[in-house]
């Protein structure tokens, strides 16, 4: 089931991303090609959804406790991020490269399956995980949905999406903010001190403090558009390391989260 | 012109006010040099400036002589607010910080990073007071962003040491008034604590497939329960009968309450193709009192159980004052309990023996700053909650 489900999901996307590709190509000129691809997209957002959801009935919990599951909730909400931008902005391009990152995140998925069935330990039964994993997703989706279009912007330069981006960002770096304070809350709660310098902290940390440098950066240079693009970009790497990349650093092995 | 005058003048063309990024980076490199020669020849020394009362004396001259900055030195204090002293400053703390991610050393608590982090927060306070000299509604935003951040950092980096964790060794059926802490000092309590019992609440273990090395080719969760059926790659196990509470005796698995009982199933292996019966037998965990048995399948592969992981850790305690009633409760993972001016936390138990363990440690954590964080991360949420409502104006290139 999650099998089919994940791979329904692998082929709608990869669908509706090379019909949407081939229509703007032929300049729209294929009349249909455009609604299959956004209904090829809709079916890829609903596979996904379903899956959730069956994860939710069989695991009886949330599933947003493990790597795999955040995977699945950021392509679900990075599509939806771009499907919200292709309709407001009239743009398709930022929407491509959204389905493009759920492809790589539902494939990552498609080949750890059983990163889903995770036993989870005492420590992270706790009111605080799902407040704080939703706040974080939502976090990074809106961190790559804005540096999507910011990068792209780096080609040509508009007003009006510079100011998106500059929107899109402040918003993401209020969620990573509430994230980043729940997981302290809660880290109070659950091993007696609110910030340990643990790696996944350290790093959680690094990344807040950049997406802070781009506002100042943003503040102080308001008309160094392609600093701030290329900033961003690097900015994306670091929020990469953070999320999962930490488990390859020298420093993991010290992690304390393994009660 | 001699040489000494030339250089004389280039040195003072150079340190001309306003400072751009060269004399930034210039200062933050010097204290960085300064800081590693300092943590090099204070080793030993420990940062007792941030344990009270040096901490709070300290916070409060830091702070005067800000003000005084502020109000006497224009020059300097324009400078700390400048966009190239900010940035250099705010680079600076997040490479240490990336330092530190990278490499397993304790950077963060090392003089390079106290000196970065004073003089950025420094910087932040002398933005604050200039926000509240000019104060109006459109700064709030603003304010209550960099208020908040500069009550954590301060509050957080100065108030560390102050922070008192001990531990507490409980047996079951007996009472303990004192802790210790990391380097094994007693401290006597002013309360007892008296551990009814430890219970060690497992998730059913899972069970796997493993190939003639010793490679783990699958595994799944259980339910505990039985007449469950679970597919293993080719193979179908049937569980006919489980329990936790398994005591290996006379060639037989029985069932009973023993200290070193383990979780025991027999299952029935079918070959998933043509439905035929491959092996049955029983499958255990190991523990203290016995080894783990395996099944053996007819390709040397084999069907066992991982160990069993642990879902929550429970102390039913007693706490006793002289004065008060003996105060009945639990103490759990995620569910510590306020009492006297501690934080009373499960903190760990005897592994080897597990569920079976008749010790269990709790630590107990006194944070007077705590308040004032918390503090902080309020004012800061809604300080960038407020952000995206209201976003901010540009300064622009030229501000």
């Amino acid at each position: 089931m999650v099998n089919s489900l994940l791979l329904t999901s692998l082929v709608m996307f990869g669908f509706s991303l090379v019909l949407g590709i081939i229509g703007s190509l032929k300049n729209y000129k294929l009349k249909g090609l455009r609604l299959i691809s956004g209904l090829f997209n809709i079916s890829g957002m609903l596979a996904l959804l379903v899956l959730i959801l069956y994860l939710w009935v069989t695991h009886k919990r949330p599933p947003l406790q493990t790597l795999g599951d955040t995977r699945l909730w950021y392509s679900l909400l990075l599509t939806i991020c771009g499907l919200v931008i292709n309709y407001k902005l009239k743009l398709t391009w930022p929407l491509w490269s959204c389905q493009f990152f759920a492809l790589i995140f539902i494939t990552i998925d498609f080949f750890n399956q059983s990163a889903f069935d995770t036993l989870l330990p005492p420590a992270l039964l706790s009111i605080y995980f799902i407040p704080h994993v939703v706040v974080y997703i939502i976090a990074y989706a809106l961190l790559t949905a804005g540096t999507i279009i910011g990068v792209k912007n780096i080609l040509d330069n508009d007003e009006f999406l510079v100011n998106s981006v500059d929107e899109i960002i402040s918003m993401g770096y209020a969620f990573l903010t509430a994230g980043l304070l729940l997981g302290a809350l809660w880290a109070k709660q659950a091993w007696g001190h609110y910030w340990t310098w643990d790696t996944k902290e350290t790093w959680a940390f690094i990344t807040w403090m950049i997406y802070l440098i781009y506002l100042h950066l943003r503040y102080f240079y308001a008309k160094k558009i392609k600093l701030a693009k290329w900033y961003l970009l690097g900015a994306l790497v670091i929020l990469f390391i953070s999320w999962f990349g930490v488990n390859y650093l020298p420093t993991a092995s010290q992690s304390i989260h393994t009660y | 012109m001699s040489n000494g005058k030339r250089l004389k003048n280039e040195l003072s063309f150079f340190w001309n006010y306003p400072f751009g990024y060269e004399q930034n980076l210039l200062i933050l490199f010097s204290l960085w040099f300064v800081g590693l020669q300092l943590e090099y020849l204070t080793r030993t020394v420990s940062k007792n400036f941030l344990q009270f009362p040096h901490n709070l004396y300290f916070l409060i001259i830091w702070h005067l002589v800000l003000f005084i900055i502020y109000f006497k030195f224009y020059r300097i204090a324009k400078t700390c607010r400048s966009k190239e002293f900010v940035l250099t400053f705010m680079g600076g703390l997040v490479f240490l910080i990336i330092i530190s991610g990278i490499i397993p050393k304790d950077i963060v608590t090392s003089w390079p990073y106290l000196f970065t982090l004073v003089l950025l927060t420094s910087a932040l306070f002398l933005t604050i007071i200039k926000r509240f000299a000019k104060f109006s509604p459109g700064d709030s935003v603003f304010l209550l962003n960099h208020i908040g951040l500069w009550i954590i950092l301060i509050a957080a980096t100065f108030g560390s040491k102050d922070r008192l964790a001990l531990k507490m060794n409980l047996y079951e059926g007996k009472a303990t008034w004192e802790a210790y802490d990391q380097n094994s000092k007693l401290y006597p309590l002013p309360f007892a604590i008296y551990l009814s019992d430890f219970i060690l609440q497992e998730y059913p273990p899972e069970i796997a497939l493993i190939d003639e090395a010793g490679k783990l080719l699958v595994k799944k969760k259980t339910s505990g329960k039985k007449q469950e059926q679970i597919q293993l790659n080719n193979y179908k196990v049937h569980i006919d009968e489980v329990s936790d509470d398994g005591v290996y005796f006379n060639n037989n698995w029985k069932q009973t309450k023993h200290p070193g009982s383990v979780w025991f199933a027999n299952i029935k292996v079918y070959d998933k193709k043509n439905q035929q019966l491959q092996k049955s037998g029983y499958i255990a965990t190991g523990s203290f009192l016995q080894t783990e048995q395996l099944l053996f399948l007819k390709n040397k592969m084999m069907v066992k159980y991982l160990p069993a992981r642990p879902q929550k850790f429970t102390s039913l305690v007693k706490v006793f004052t002289p004065t008060q009633k003996a105060l009945e409760t639990s103490i759990e993972v995620n569910k510590p309990l306020a009492f006297d001016r501690y934080q009373i936390y499960q903190h760990s138990y005897d592994n080897k023996l597990g569920r079976w363990s008749q010790l269990s440690v709790l630590e107990l954590v006194y944070d007077p700053w705590i308040k004032i964080v918390y503090g902080g991360m309020v004012i800061l949420l809604i300080g960038t909650i407020a952000l995206v409502i209201f976003p901010s104006k540009r300064r622009g290139n030229h501000g």
